[in-house]
């Protein structure tokens, strides 16, 4: 069974991502605390709270991905966080927002799980995502 | 004539051929690097600490200043729920620095001049003088005063025959120098990638709730600006743990310097550049520990 273990310095870079990606949901939350639902903001914070506790996971030792195709998920995984943490740079749409940041913070149930399938799957929804707030900002 | 007169002269000119060849080189600036390496060891301790406390603060600032409804007991158990494993996950690099930490005790304690320690190789000597000594019915074998003179020069080259096997030892340990660069590259590593980065994150988030509550001081002043203050506070003293991981990494690879130089010139204690190089070991560690008590002072 392939497995691979995501080497340490491309682990703290990608939670360095998730760090960032969490601070730029944090901002929009706080400058569209105004216009945002009681809904719209738990939910938001409740993205930060996922894409926290993968900072967390990640800062820490051994992450292992265990399954076919491992490595490849593993390159994967940096370039996608890095792309959907620009994409949440400047957000135009808050449902658009709302969703990019649930799909970054679902990766968090895959990757605790460190199975390969269920991370591919997440990242490819992420990077959907990612793509339609980048479509909603142009 | 007391018999195996010429046998105790042999003995007393063996021991004195030892002396002689011993080249008891001084461990003192082993002594000195690794009583600087203790405390250095010590002074790493809060950095460990340190992750853990700021994801905690990081996560309750975050909800205390923009909670619709904030909860505090609540936001600090979900605080501990969150930033939990972080202790668990260090413990690791806590033993590899309590590991480092026995290697300096150790590497002190043999080169401490003042503890004879391995009685052994010369417990044979003494004790087969009191044989001898005892084994006689009549006359004295050895008189009183020969077995007094030569128990208190074998008191004396228990020390130095000791440091023979002292200095052997010291050598062996300092030739670990592979296993005590690699701790010290890990924890390098943890205070750079791991402990730098949480501090950073609290930095990134004050600013923007600093931005948030630049907006809500004219409808509530008084929340605003003593929130406002708070997060002054919060940034001046991460700022001062920022500088202490500075601090540790020029000790660090001050640390290695210091271990080559003291390997190499093992038997040239009194060489100036050792002395300097120690001297500067000592100061880092020195501003070290100085910027630690700035940082964590309560």
């Amino acid at each position: 069974m392939e497995s691979v273990i995501i080497d340490p310095r491309a682990a703290y870079s990608i939670a360095d991502g998730f760090a960032q990606a969490s601070a730029r949901i944090l901002e929009f939350r706080v400058n569209h605390r105004h216009e945002l639902t009681d809904q719209a903001t738990r939910e938001l914070e409740r993205c930060e709270d996922g894409l926290d506790s993968l900072v967390v996971l990640f800062r820490n030792y051994g992450i292992r991905l265990i399954g076919q195709g491992a490595k490849e998920a593993a390159d994967a995984l940096t370039g996608a966080i890095e792309e959907a943490r620009d994409a949440l740079e400047n957000i135009a749409d808050v449902k658009k927002a709302i969703d990019l940041a649930a799909a970054v913070a679902h990766l968090a149930g895959a990757l605790y799980m460190g199975n390969v399938k269920a991370i591919v799957g997440a990242v490819s929804s992420m990077a959907k995502a990612t793509g339609k707030v980048l479509d909603a900002n142009a | 004539m007391p018999i195996g007169t010429s046998r105790f002269n042999r003995a007393v000119f063996a021991v004195v051929a030892l002396l002689l060849l011993g080249g008891c080189a001084s461990l003192k600036p082993v002594h000195d690097y690794a009583s600087e390496t203790e405390k250095l060891t010590a002074a790493f301790e809060p950095m460990l600490a340190g992750s853990y406390q700021s994801c905690t603060d990081k996560y309750i600032r975050k909800k205390l200043v923009t909670s619709r409804h904030f909860d505090a007991a609540a936001a600090q158990k979900a605080a501990m729920a969150l930033c939990g494993s972080i202790d668990k996950d260090n413990e690791t690099i806590a033993d590899l620095n309590s590991l480092l930490g026995r290697y300096a005790t150790t590497l002190k304690d043999l080169a401490d001049e003042k503890v004879p320690s391995y009685s052994e190789p010369l417990g044979n000597l003494k004790g087969s003088l009191g044989e001898l000594k005892n084994r006689n019915t009549g006359e004295a074998f050895i008189d009183a005063d020969q077995v007094n003179a030569v128990v208190s020069l074998a008191d004396h080259l228990a020390r130095l025959a000791t440091k023979r096997v002292q200095h052997d030892e010291v050598k062996r340990l300092l030739a670990q120098k592979p296993a005590v660069f690699a701790i010290v590259d890990a924890m390098k590593t943890y205070a750079q990638l791991n402990y730098r980065s949480w501090l950073a994150d609290e930095i990134r988030e004050i600013s923007i709730l600093r931005s948030s509550l630049d907006a809500s001081a004219e409808s509530e002043p008084l929340a605003a600006n003593s929130a406002k203050s708070m997060l002054m506070g919060d940034e001046t003293r991460i700022a001062a743990q920022d500088a202490s991981i500075s601090r540790f990494l020029v000790a660090a690879d001050t640390l290695k310097s210091t271990h080559e130089t003291v390997l190499l010139k093992i038997d040239y204690p009194s060489d100036a550049e050792l002395a300097k190089q120690l001297i500067d070991y000592a100061n880092d560690v020195a501003a070290l520990r100085k910027q630690l008590r700035k940082a964590y002072a309560e």
